[in-house]
């Protein structure tokens, strides 16, 4: 087995600190790189200079620039930074809670059980709700969905006061499939319309973003964010197993039950709000253990940074690969996540094999 | 000073551990042994505070282990399992380290982590992964997280579990293990360790307890103790016993 497949790198130049600014200054310059990417091309330092026009520090350039980047690419970029920031710090946080670099919040059955919430509200509850309510009724069923079957998953593992991570697993896979088959119990009785409806929900879009539901899912994903420093110490802890962690003193099933909501809270509302978007949640924080090891102090962070760079250079160019049309985001992320996953796969079974 | 009252521990309609009382001093290595099944293991996490035991007590320093906080009991009470898988790659030092975690804000942590890494005799491996390491290696770099988690202990105060520490060790590596952990006691910590082997026992530990079927065969001075007659009603199998002519102390052998 070499060294190298298993990412343990072998100094340290710079603290983790460093390493963060400099992954946030990328984040930023993938930012601008993505808010000027469109039907209608705009460099950097315009971007730049549209961004600081209304704090007064630049002035605006003539043309329809401002309201391209200010009305239709500002609130879906957000949303996807948010999106991609919330997926990948709540992958890293399940791989380490599972103790398993394969897992992610989809396990919990967070996805399925959102889709499910969504396909039910575009196929039964729509009609029976009133009108003004109908724009946001999919994502309030989306996130209501997710939250439930993930609360079922955890009552299932839940044997003699402990959460077995292993029947956690077991539940997950069966809730999962429950809730695919519900889900495709709903698909069949759709109409036409309802039907294209689920399938563009299902591949995932940041198209949706408004300021309201910015705002409704920064609020779900905030208690992650300021939660998450306090879940390093019991992730450490518990690479060395769950037994030792509990020796070291870390009050693990208050870890699982809090990780758990927290990622189904913020998770559940970055799928009401932007659909099914794939591999994020696991490609994140394995390029962050690539970077430099499999501490949590920077796997946390440096995982929901990449995540927040990568979605918006993916809505980027799914906005202009097929342009005048727009490919769902969910499907770009699984169109390069899945290689990219499947070389990784491969490379780590080499190694394992010692070829 | 570790201390324990009508130990009943009950799974699957069966009584897998029943131990009237116990007494364990600090000073020397408190070893415990018995067939597979005999019960060890959950004495230990009993006595460690990881479980709770169906009805009795077990009092650490004169307090119900219970009462104790994880974090408390965590700055002077450190367990190292038979083995531990890691769930991702971590270098020696980095998992040495994480025996800091409970002192988390104290001063100090790489000089205890390097001070622990040689205490263990791993000092040569910092840099390397620990995946790539043998089992023994990875077993007293496990010792040293162990240790680094007591350092700044007093020794009078530490407490040291070990669970089944040597077993699939080869010989230097068994006994590398058990003198640290027997200099450890001499110098005031107490140390509980189960064990397979019985003449390491003989060789490392104070006060040994034999145990079968969850209860009490006997206890005592491993010269008293490890008797064919105690072993045969434990075990179940003849030995023999023979003084060992270098060091004046016994060894057992199948018979």
């Amino acid at each position: 087995m070499s060294e190298a497949a298993l990412s343990v790198p072998r100094a340290r130049a710079m603290g983790h600190g460093v390493a963060l600014l400099l992954l946030g200054g990328a984040a930023l310059c993938g930012l601008l790189v993505a808010l000027g990417i469109g039907a209608i091309r705009i460099p950097p330092d315009g971007v730049l200079r549209e961004l600081l026009a209304p704090l007064g520090l630049a002035t605006s350039a003539p043309g329809p620039e401002g309201a391209i980047i200010w009305t239709l690419r500002v609130p879906r970029t957000l949303l996807a930074m948010l999106a991609g920031g919330v997926l990948g710090l709540a992958g890293a946080i399940m791989q380490g809670l599972f103790r398993n670099p394969l897992a992610d919040p989809g396990l919990l059955g967070v996805s399925a059980g959102g889709a499910l919430g969504a396909v039910f509200m575009i196929v039964v509850g729509l009609t029976l709700l009133p009108v003004p309510l109908r724009p946001y009724a999919t994502a309030g069923a989306a996130f209501l969905g997710a939250l439930l079957v993930t609360l079922l998953v955890m009552r299932v593992a839940q044997h003699e006061g402990r959460v077995m991570i292993a029947s956690m697993l077991l539940a997950g896979i069966i809730f999962n499939a429950l809730a695919g088959a519900a889900t495709s119990a709903f698909i069949f009785a759709a109409d036409d319309m309802q039907l294209r409806d689920i399938l563009f929900w299902t591949m995932g879009s940041v198209a949706g973003a408004t300021p309201a539901v910015l705002l409704a899912t920064l609020l779900a994903a905030l208690p992650l964010m300021v939660a998450a420093p306090f879940l390093v110490r019991g992730l450490n802890a518990l690479i060395l197993g769950e037994r030792e962690a509990q020796t070291l003193g870390i009050p693990i099933e208050r870890l699982k039950w809090g990780a758990v909501l927290l990622v189904a809270l913020a998770v559940g509302a970055a799928v009401a709000a932007s659909g099914m978007i794939g591999f994020v949640g696991i490609v994140a924080p394995h390029l962050a253990r690539l970077m430099r090891g499999a501490d949590h102090r920077w796997v946390l962070p440096a995982s929901a940074l990449i995540g927040a760079a990568l979605l918006p250079l993916a809505d980027a160019a799914a906005r202009v690969l097929v342009a005048p049309a727009e490919l769902p985001i969910g499907l770009l992320t699984a169109l390069l996540g899945g290689p990219f996953f499947l070389a990784l796969l491969l490379r780590q079974r080499f190694a394992l094999d010692g070829r | 000073m570790i201390r324990a009252e009508n130990l009943i521990v009950t799974r699957g309609g069966r009584r897998i551990l029943d131990l009237p009382a116990l007494s364990i001093a600090p000073g020397g290595v408190f070893g415990i042994l018995g067939p597979n099944g005999a019960g060890k293991s959950t004495l230990l996490r009993v006595l460690a505070g990881e479980m709770a035991p169906d009805s009795g007590r077990a009092w650490l320093d004169g307090r119900p282990l219970g009462q104790w906080r994880a974090g408390d009991l965590a700055r002077r009470r450190a367990v190292l399992p038979q083995h531990s898988t890691l769930g991702f790659p971590l270098r020696a030092e980095e998992v040495v380290a994480l025996g800091r975690l409970p002192h988390a804000g104290r001063a100090g942590p790489q000089d205890s982590v390097r001070a622990a890494m040689r205490e263990a005799g791993v000092a040569h491996l910092q840099g390397r992964n620990h995946a790539t390491l043998s089992g023994g290696e990875q077993q007293r770099v496990q010792l040293a997280r162990v240790l680094a988690q007591l350092d700044g202990v007093p020794p009078a105060d530490s407490v040291l579990f070990l669970d089944e520490p040597t077993s699939a060790l080869d010989l230097p590596h068994q006994h590398a293990i058990m003198a640290v952990a027997a200099a450890r006691a001499r110098a005031g910590a107490t140390v509980v360790a189960v064990l397979h082997d019985l003449n390491l026992a003989a060789r490392y530990c104070e006060t040994l307890l034999l145990m079968a079927s969850g209860q009490r065969v006997a206890e005592g001075p491993p010269t008293e103790l490890l008797t064919p007659e105690t072993v045969r009603r434990a075990y179940g199998i003849a030995m023999r016993r023979i003084p060992d002519p270098e060091r004046g102390e016994v060894l057992l052998v199948p018979a």
